[in-house]
């Protein structure tokens, strides 16, 4: 066993390029200038932040959008199932099943507009109220504007918990000390 | 000793099983809450997770609290719970690059890229056993060298902010929108996804290049037997799912023990961190984040010293499993590349591959407890029968009608 | 906005009877017996609906708006016909199309699709404007399936994809009313 590493390190490695879909990188934020008024969330983020939103918000701002449009149907009843999580591996490069991840789907028709939700875990109410408000959103009327704000605000949420958990974990970052 | 064919036991089996159910929720101590299992006993609840092969914190609790504490009971209700779920979406593939650290250490390194962050680990704290005196070790106040000072009060104001990647039920979370523009940012992001040892090694030319061109479709093992030739991401599939004492011993067998493998295995990247899970949207056809899935990654650094193998590089095997679960994943690592090097010489693919799972083996275990009376009875005959022949001097026509005649009672 | 046709999506209750049915039909040839839901919908399509999961490849021939209700209800993925395990044929099926769906094999005789054809009308123990006599596994002694609205020569293909047992093809007959019969790779059937 070597007692002290005997060539330095290597300049960093460049950035690996998998075949992958990239973290999704779809916000309409500009990249400099902060907006007056908030770019529309893309169906996609819209529907990230639902399925991150806490549940008694969700579920009580869903319960007023239906009060405000009647005539919701649920197309897809809370169904609660598996996905199959594939990871790709970085020695051989290939693909391989980890484990199933439990999930709850639900789809609505509200507003003229197609509702679409999927939630981590058996979460039937909160997938299907996230439903509810993805159509309400999409739709731009009632209270869409609340949608808006609960998403905005689960980004921030989520947002500062992260800072906080690195910040704390930062501070199990071992810098050695050289010995002369 | 005659044999009559008969039935009966439901009323004692409804019995025993109210019996269970009143036992194990009844009783003086307040009852058992998902929280405190997926707070307090956090790693047996990963471990249910992954040896059921299904990320659902606040079920894999609720399992482990109705089998009592029996972590294989606890997988094989979680596992029969997923068979009556359809699957929703098919997923999209995750890269282990993608990783967010909670923990990340390089053994074999000392500056590899990224930082070396300890995280949550007991692996540097003496064992001493908390035996509840009020001036035990546990209560001294934590003392921090080093990096920096921390208060109690710090201590639990970070414990509040779950840190840690509990799931309590809200298992999404949206990561984060568009690049950042900041440098603190997308420092942040680097050290948090930090590049691996593998790669650093790999552009100095030291790693066994097994990398292909094409992209095999993954083997389901919930779907497809598996049996030795599978290709190698359904043994990652079944040591992912396998239970953790069968891969940890049959590691330690494999390198103590009389099936002659050499191996000099340093660990490169152990992590313990969140990836995350994305679907397609059905409309857009763009990915969704819905939540992350806590993991554990080992990658196995094999120094290749066989005579028909090349001794200029390295060759790695990887482990991923569920949760936090670090020898699991360290003896996943280190049987993958046990497996690629014995190149089906031995026997270690099919141990691997056909012995670990905790479900088959303790099923097959057990059903021994089931009534057997029938093949007893035909064994005892058997055994009558012999012990009558060697008593004949013999054999001869009465012989063989007094054998049938015994058999035959 | 237009609105959203309703999915076609079948509850646990009604998936559970239907794969009965079909369960049913199969294990005994020349039985007709009736779907949960009476009536012309969904026709052969019941097959893919009852029996296909998230990306199981189907083809549905004769109506492209059953295809995309269909795979929208089942997350099931579009395919060709020679590709697909589960098939839909609607309106009257064509010999070929019969000789173009996947057989299987000898060692993977499970690959064998599964098909739904439409017909007019099923009347059990026959007689209809086509009548098969049937025998072997699953079916006393001989039996007649009259059949209305097929064409004879359908079931000449049938046989001929079924030459190589275990590798073959396994049909239902789905007629207006939501009646089903079924004939699975290991029947004899002729037309008489």
């Amino acid at each position: 066993m070597r007692s002290q590493e005997t060539s330095p390190p290597a300049d960093p490695p460049p950035p690996v390029i998998s075949a992958d879909p990239p973290p999704p990188v779809i916000s309409g934020h500009p990249a400099a200038t902060p907006p007056d008024r908030p770019v529309p969330l893309p169906p996609e983020r819209r529907a990230e932040l639902l399925a991150a939103s806490d549940e008694a918000g969700l579920v009580a701002l869903a319960d007023r959008c239906l009060e405000g449009a009647p005539g919701t149907r649920v197309s897809i009843e809370p169904t609660v199932g598996t996905i199959p999580f594939c990871v790709r591996e970085p020695v051989v490069g290939e693909r391989f099943v980890l484990a199933d991840v439990l999930a709850t789907h639900a789809e609505v028709e509200h507003r003229g507009q197609r509702g679409w939700a999927m939630r981590l875990g058996n979460a039937r109410a909160a997938a299907l109220a996230a439903a509810i408000c993805d159509a309400e959103l999409a739709s731009g009327a009632g209270l869409a504007a609340e949608v808006d704000q609960l998403c905005r605000s689960t980004e921030r949420r989520h947002q500062e918990k992260s800072a906080a958990e690195w910040a704390e974990l930062s501070r199990t970052e071992v810098n050695f000390q050289e010995l002369l | 000793m005659g044999y009559a064919a008969a039935r009966g036991g439901l009323d004692a089996i409804l019995a025993a099983e109210e019996l269970m159910r009143a036992k194990r929720d009844g009783g003086a101590s307040p009852p058992l809450e998902i929280g405190q299992l997926t707070e307090r006993l956090n790693l047996a609840v990963d471990r249910v997770m992954g040896e059921a092969g299904l990320w659902a914190p606040d079920l894999a609790a609720r399992a482990l609290r109705q089998a009592e504490g029996d972590i294989i009971e606890a997988a094989h209700l979680l596992r029969a719970y997923r068979s009556t779920r359809p699957r929703l979406a098919a997923g999209l593939v995750t890269h282990a690059d993608e990783i967010e650290i909670l923990r990340r250490i390089v053994p074999a390194y000392r500056v590899p890229p990224g930082p070396q962050l300890l995280g949550r680990t007991l692996d540097y704290v003496g064992r001493l056993l908390d035996d509840g005196t009020p001036s035990g070790p546990a209560h001294r106040p934590a003392t921090v060298g080093g990096n920096g000072q921390a208060s109690h009060a710090q201590h639990r104001a970070a414990a509040d902010t779950d840190g840690h990647g509990h799931s309590h039920g809200q298992g999404g979370d949206p990561g984060h929108p568009s690049a950042a523009s900041s440098d603190g940012q997308a420092g942040k992001a680097a050290q948090q996804s930090p590049g691996r040892l593998l790669d650093l090694l790999r552009g100095q030319g030291m790693i066994r290049d097994r990398r292909r061109d094409d992209d095999p479709e993954p083997h389901d093992v919930t779907r497809e037997p598996v049996r030795p030739g599978v290709p190698r991401s359904a043994r990652l599939s079944v040591m992912a799912r396998a239970e953790t004492g069968a891969l940890v011993n049959l590691w330690y067998r494999n390198v103590l023990g009389p099936d002659g493998y050499i191996h000099e295995i340093t660990l490169g990247e152990v992590r313990h961190g969140r990836l995350p899970v994305r679907v397609t949207h059905p409309v857009t056809g763009q990915p969704v984040r819905l939540g992350s899935v806590r993991v554990t990654e080992v990658e196995a650094i094999e120094d290749l010293d066989g005579p028909d193998e090349d001794r200029g590089v390295f060759d790695v095997g990887y482990g991923l499993c569920l949760g936090h679960n670090e020898r699991k994943a360290i003896a996943m690592a280190n049987l993958d590349i046990a497996v690629e090097r014995d190149g089906g010489q031995g026997a270690l693919e099919q141990s691997v591959l056909m012995t670990t799972d905790g479900l088959d083996a303790s099923g097959f275990l057990e059903h021994l407890k089931l009534p057997h009376y029938v093949t007893f009875r035909s064994m005892v005959d058997r055994k009558a029968a012999i012990r009558a022949a060697a008593e004949r001097p013999a054999p001869d026509q009465p012989a063989a009608q007094h054998q049938a005649a015994a058999v035959s009672q | 906005m237009a609105a959203m046709a309703a999915s076609e999506r079948l509850s646990p209750g009604a998936s559970q009877a239907a794969f009965r049915v079909l369960l049913d039909t199969l294990a005994r040839p020349g039985r007709v017996l009736a779907l949960p839901e009476p009536g012309p919908r969904p026709g052969p399509g019941i097959v893919p609906l009852a029996l296909a999961v998230v990306g199981s490849p189907v083809a549905v021939i004769g109506d492209p708006d059953w295809q995309e209700r269909i795979c929208q209800a089942t997350g099931a993925s579009a395919a060709a016909d020679t590709d697909a395990s589960l098939v839909a044929v609607y309106g009257t099926a064509d010999p070929a199309t019969i000789s173009r769906l996947r057989r299987g094999s000898a060692l993977a005789p499970e690959n064998g699709a599964k098909a739904g054809l439409a017909c007019r009308r099923l009347h059990e123990g026959g007689p209809g404007e086509v009548t098969l006599e049937l025998s072997g596994p699953g079916v006393p002694g001989t039996v007649r399936l009259g059949v209305d609205g097929a064409a004879p020569a359908v079931f000449g293909a049938l046989r001929e994809a079924n030459a190589l047992f275990p590798a073959g093809i396994d049909v239902w007959l789905v007629d207006d009313r939501g009646q089903v019969a079924g004939l699975p790779r290991s029947v004899r059937q002729a037309v008489i």
